[in-house]
């Protein structure tokens, strides 16, 4: 296909730019127990009685460090003209908008990957699910998607790094309300009903919206 | 070369006609709202359950309406824009979204007045009013990503599409945000039910209400394309003459 | 028959509150376009002197 080819050539760039440099998978899984740490004193509570807001602290967590993993993937092609590169390579706007999504997604579910036993040990989370791991991939794709479009916009101004979460958070309150409440329906018991007959559909429908309107429309957000 | 001299000279009296226009739009609709406020306030029966609080009710439900409108119009007009790459397209959707942006901060403290005495809290975490608040936030960062952007045309372009955003996004955040609620019910005592069954002097009176303030609402917008059409002629006039001067 | 609850305050605030708001927001609007059309007139006039004084007589 035509838009594969130069979307997988993007995000494997991405990718093997982060396989040599690590710096922002290492700082994001920093950032990640940073959060839960000062969020354990935030909210005081008994030790091990983490649990029942377990679900919204990995969200937090989860939605932080994908507006840092994001901004980092825009702002590494600030160095040494790669933006500018990338805007003059044969390809079109959607594959380089599919191509830093796909990137940023990848980065993101390693990320996660890791956060996630170590996590489900700091806050005492009673299980790991596989549907847990559904509902990761995609509120992720939602993240990536809507960050990936934002961080393209914020990295051309000056204000970036105030900017993306200003326009990111507002705009993916129906993704984090989702997998909040499918993490807590996955992980505390209850019935599974929800899960499959509301939260995921709304997922589905979330992604599959932005992620066509999104790359359509973000060849305008490099012009002129 | 065009004659920018010329042209703010045809700009200002065409100005002048569109000024005296919009002043008898203005006096019309102080008109109108004088008469909402008698309405409201004279001839509009006192709720026997609320008391006079209810009243607020008669600017909170046409000032969200409103907003919501504006922000529509905001997306068309963004939309329009990208097609057409014309400013008139592009001064509307940013008149109507600041516009938007104040009568939806309205709808937000009238709301939260109301919330007070009725419901007994300042602020509760209900479908409509959260919808509101994250409605607010997307259209704060659509004025702010106008303002930080390093070039007009920039701006131009990426408020239309945060516009867009903006507006698909509102539809799933509501219905998001009605399904969390569900789970986690809020008590919410009163007016809630009465939205159906409204008395025919309550829902006339409201309707008149909504028209007054959407006359408000259309003159503030004028007014901001205006400003911003003035704002324009300034910024292009003292290119022109950079481009000119023998000095640069 | 009991009397309806007594809390003209909140009414009067949401009143007050959406009419300051709406006067200084079309007050601000018009103000600055006083200003806006001073100076597009202030600008157009110095074109037009910068016009009638030809670029030759510039030089000593």
């Amino acid at each position: 296909m035509k838009l594969l080819r130069p979307t997988l050539a993007i995000a494997w760039k991405d990718v093997r730019l982060e396989l040599r440099s690590r710096d922002t998978v290492i700082s994001a899984l920093v950032f990640g127990l940073i959060v839960v740490v000062v969020f354990n004193f935030g909210l005081n509570r008994a030790p091990g009685s983490l649990a029942p807001v377990a679900p919204g602290l990995l969200w937090v967590a989860y939605s932080f460090i994908g507006v840092l993993a994001m901004n980092r993937t825009f702002a590494r092609e600030l160095e040494h003209g790669g933006l500018d590169g990338l805007l003059i390579a044969p390809v079109s706007r959607d594959a380089v908008f599919l191509g830093k999504a796909l990137g940023s997604l990848v980065f993101m579910l390693v990320i996660q990957a890791i956060l996630l036993p170590v996590f489900a040990v700091m806050l005492g989370l009673p299980a790991l699910s596989p549907v847990l791991g559904l509902i990761i991939l995609l509120a992720t794709v939602g993240f990536a998607t809507i960050g990936t479009f934002f961080a393209g916009i914020a990295v051309q101004t000056r204000s970036r790094e105030i900017l993306l979460p200003v326009l990111f958070f507002p705009v993916v309150v129906p993704i984090i309300i989702a997998a909040v409440e499918a993490t807590a329906l996955a992980l505390q018991g209850g019935p599974a009903g929800p899960i499959w007959s509301r939260w995921i559909p709304l997922l589905v429908v979330f992604d599959a919206l932005f992620l066509v309107v999104c790359s359509w429309i973000f060849a305008f957000v490099f012009e002129g | 070369m065009a004659s920018p001299g010329r042209r703010a000279a045809g700009g200002n009296s065409l100005l002048r006609a569109a000024r005296s226009a919009s002043l008898w739009f203005l006096l019309l609709t102080a008109a109108l709202l004088l008469a909402d406020g008698y309405l409201i306030f004279m001839v509009a029966p006192t709720d026997a359950v609320l008391g006079d609080v209810q009243r607020i009710f008669y600017i909170h439900v046409p000032i969200s309406i409103i907003s919501f409108l504006g922000f529509f119009v905001c997306a068309v007009a963004g939309i329009a824009y990208l097609i057409r790459r014309s400013e008139r397209w592009d001064r509307l959707a940013h008149a109507s979204a600041e516009v938007g942006v104040i009568f939806v901060t309205l709808a937000l403290v009238t709301g939260v007045i109301w919330a007070r005495p009725v419901w007994g809290v300042w602020w509760t975490w209900e479908p409509r009013l959260t919808t509101t608040l994250i409605l607010w936030l997307i259209y704060v960062a659509y004025l702010m990503i106008r303002h930080y952007a390093p070039t007009p045309q920039q701006g131009r372009s990426w408020s239309a599409v945060v516009g867009i955003i903006g507006f698909i996004d509102v539809p799933i955040v509501y219905y998001s945000v009605q399904w969390w609620r569900s789970i986690h019910p809020v008590q919410v005592i009163g007016p809630e039910a009465a939205d159906d069954a409204l008395e025919p002097i309550i829902s006339r009176i409201l309707i008149f209400s909504l028209i007054a303030i959407l006359m408000l609402a259309c003159y503030l917008v004028m007014e901001r394309m205006m400003l911003r059409a003035a704002e324009d002629n300034i910024t292009e006039l003292r290119r022109q003459q950079q481009d000119a001067s023998p000095d640069y | 028959m009991e009397l309806p609850p007594q809390n003209l305050p909140f009414l009067f605030a949401a009143f007050a509150v959406a009419w300051i708001v709406f006067f200084a927001y079309a007050g601000y609007m018009s103000w600055k376009r006083q200003t806006a059309q001073r100076e597009l007139r202030e600008l157009s006039d110095e074109w037009q002197t910068q016009r009638n004084t030809p670029p030759e007589n510039d030089g000593p």
